[in-house]
């Protein structure tokens, strides 16, 4: 049995944990690509809905994401166990992100990635045809 | 993270005598200590997906910046659990990061 300290220092990882998707890119343009998705939900409680997201950020980028149907479509299946997914450029990459994840809950999310390689798609695109 | 693995070993056993069947009904109980990054890889290969674990700390991406704070409420304070080398789609890595 493995010894549980009766009395846990307060400070110290916690037990949550963030997947980034990262795309190794490299642009002048790298900041542009930040937005975020929320969803959209109508009701409460058990009779929460959701009917629609939301990407905000920069107006372009935004405005692609928003405009992939295919993409709401993945979106509207895990957007609700995800909570929100933001795209997070840095200067040599982009971070593609959902909310933290419990450690009794961190396993790897297919339909999230697909969504991710989804966005990198556009990211991708979007660099070309500036470039 | 532990993960703990219960392996029952069977004995074939020749001789049928008392102190025998004490010996030979013991199950091991094997701790196997896998990293956070190791697991995720081995889960990526489960749904098709090429992904090979690197050492920690190898990679350029793991001591730089994480977050570009650009958004409210993005973390200061994470630990780098591993990166995983993603082959064959748009993405290149995923990182695992532990909330501090």
């Amino acid at each position: 049995m493995p010894n549980i300290d009766p009395t846990p220092l307060p400070y110290g990882p916690l037990q949550y944990y963030h997947v980034h998707f990262i795309l190794e890119i490299k642009s002048n343009d790298n900041d542009k690509f930040l937005a975020r998705c929320k969803p959209i939900t109508k009701g409460y409680f058990d009779s929460r809905r959701m009917i629609d997201v939301k990407w905000t950020g920069e107006d372009n980028f935004a405005q692609v994401l928003q405009a992939d149907a295919t993409l709401t479509g993945m979106l509207k299946e895990v957007i609700m166990k995800v909570g929100e997914i933001t795209v997070d450029p840095q200067e040599d990459n982009i971070r593609i992100y959902g909310k933290w994840v419990h450690e009794e809950n961190l396993v790897f999310d297919a339909a999230m990635f697909e969504i991710a390689d989804r966005i990198a798609i556009h990211i991708k695109n979007m660099v070309q045809k500036r470039g | 993270m532990l993960f703990v693995e219960h392996k029952t070993i069977h004995f074939a056993r020749a001789k049928s005598n008392e102190e025998d069947h004490d010996n030979g009904d013991i199950d091991p109980v094997i701790i196997k200590k896998v990293s956070v990054h190791d697991k995720m890889a081995e889960e990526m290969k489960l749904s098709q997906i090429d992904g090979e674990s690197l050492p920690l700390g190898s990679h350029p991406f793991e001591r730089k910046q994480y977050y570009s704070q650009n958004f409210s409420m993005s973390p200061k304070f994470v630990t780098n659990k591993g990166l995983v080398k993603i082959k064959g789609k748009n993405i290149d890595f995923v990182q695992l990061l532990q909330r501090n």
